[in-house]
């Protein structure tokens, strides 16, 4: 099993660690699941990110191999920003979903999924661009930090270094005269940055961290913290068959351009009315949803359950499903078959939490 | 808090078990409630009269997942936790106190003889 560099500091702080997409990773600390989330949500967290893959694109056909490959126009992304998109075949596979962050025409990084990985590399190596790809993945780590207070807290430890950084850009900064890349991105519907080292710097980042009131949080609090803001995990709202209209990710194709290996595809998914559709809903009764529990109206099933768990944020059971699109009504109270019992769950609009901008 | 407390009796299913007379007051143990993760339901079945040992008598669900329980002894519950529906912490936090499932009234204490002291259960965790 592959180990990321913190993995003994994780053992030291006797997290719980689990096989993680062949990744040996916390799921929680001994603060448990319930009270790491609440830790994202009120002050700030830092999970190990480091199982994620991380691709660095560098050339002069960088742009056209990016546009080839992604829904991207690379012309209108400025540099030092990034963008959520997915990989998507030409026959409409979608493989993964990933983050580019734009450094020059000539220079990416793609950020994809540890359990996708070998696939997206893969398919990615298959396009004969001269371009130079290199996988960071194990000569870097990455840490995600967190939380209403994670900017202030990497701010004051950065010497004010990203005071000025906007929501999905990055910046290459010193932390103790170490380089690391720098973004306020994340995956948890809190403000914060994410940040790749090398591994040589990364456990006295870690450590760092910690000391200055970040607290370590594992994979299970992840989870809870992207389902509660609405955000999609592949493999669970996101699979090779999935229509992206279907799951709300229309807003991935903005800029594509004639580059584009899935555009015949993509024509074909837009110019029809999605018969599915993702959908969040909230437990009246007791009882967590779980991934395939099916969806009914009056006695028909409609859709089944994506994702579910229970959100100590709201205090209640939620889950992400989807669903026969003439049942997408905010009005509607479905049933949940959760092992043999039928539960009552309202729709509502997806995110279930959204944070109040400062 | 002490992970295997002495004066009780274990299931192999890893509920406690301690006796007043003959009431039986129930609940998971430490290692249980650490290998669930947090607690978020307890629920008790309805029909709670004429129970046999080792019968399910409800399910406790974390977070992660969700676990059968299986009464230790036979018998009637008597009484249920009730603090439980608004503080399944206790079961992480407290599980041989605050975090008691059920008091059950015994029909036989013979079949004690079917449950294991804390050495014996911290034998079979190994």
């Amino acid at each position: 099993m592959n180990k990321t560099t913190l993995n003994n500091q994780h053992k030291l702080l006797n997290a719980k660690m689990v096989d993680f997409a062949n990744w040996e990773m916390p799921i929680s600390y001994p603060t448990g699941i319930i009270k790491e989330t609440l830790l994202v949500r009120n002050q700030a967290g830092v999970f190990d990110v480091s199982h994620m893959g991380r691709l660095e694109v560098i050339g002069e056909n960088a742009k056209i191999f990016i546009e080839t490959l992604f829904p991207i126009n690379v012309n209108e992304l400025k540099n030092n920003s990034a963008k959520y998109t997915l990989l998507i075949t030409d026959k409409g596979e979608v493989l993964d979903d990933a983050i580019i962050y734009k450094f020059n025409e000539n220079k990416f990084l793609i950020i994809i999924n540890a359990s996708r990985s070998e696939i997206d590399i893969k398919w990615i190596k298959s396009f004969k661009y001269k371009v130079e790809i290199n996988d960071l993945t194990n000569s870097t780590s990455m840490l995600a930090v967190q939380g209403p207070e994670a900017l202030n807290i990497i701010k004051k430890l950065t010497g004010n270094a990203i005071d000025d950084l906007k929501r999905y850009k990055f910046k290459e900064i010193s932390i103790d005269r170490y380089s690391a890349f720098v973004t306020r991105t994340g995956y948890t519907g809190e403000d914060g940055v994410e940040i790749i080292t090398n591994n040589d710097n990364v456990e006295s980042l870690w450590n760092k961290l910690l000391k200055n009131n970040i607290f370590p949080c594992g994979l299970g609090s992840r989870d809870i913290l992207r389902l509660e803001a609405g955000l999609h995990l592949y493999g669970h709202e996101i699979n090779p068959s999935s229509n992206p209209i279907e799951i709300r990710l229309k807003r991935v194709f903005k800029t594509t351009t004639d580059n584009y290996i899935a555009k015949d595809y993509l024509r074909t998914i837009m110019g029809n009315e999605p018969k599915k559709i993702m959908v969040g809903l909230i437990m009246k009764d007791r009882g967590i949803p779980r991934e395939d529990c099916e969806i009914e109206l009056n006695s028909e099933k409609i859709g089944y359950v994506t994702s579910g768990t229970h959100s100590p944020t709201i205090n209640k059971s939620i889950a992400i499903g989807i669903i026969n699109k003439q049942f997408d009504n905010v009005n509607n109270t479905v049933k949940i078959k959760i092992r043999e019992k039928n539960l009552e769950a309202n729709i509502i609009k997806l995110p279930f939490y959204r944070r109040s901008e400062k | 808090m002490m992970e295997i407390p002495n004066e009780l009796s274990y299931s192999k299913d890893h509920e406690w078990v301690k006796i007043e007379g003959n009431i039986a007051t129930i609940g998971i143990t430490y290692h249980a409630s650490d290998s669930l993760g947090d607690v978020v339901y307890v629920d008790v079945i309805t029909s709670r009269d004429n129970l046999n040992q080792f019968d399910k008598f409800g399910e406790i669900e974390s977070v992660k997942a969700v676990s059968d329980l299986y009464l230790p002894l036979g018998g009637k519950i008597m009484e249920i936790n009730e603090d439980l529906n608004n503080n399944p912490q206790y079961i992480n936090d407290d599980c041989y106190n605050k975090g008691w499932i059920i008091k059950l009234e015994v029909n036989n204490l013979d079949e004690m003889k079917n449950l294991l002291n804390a050495e014996e259960y911290k034998k079979n965790l190994e």
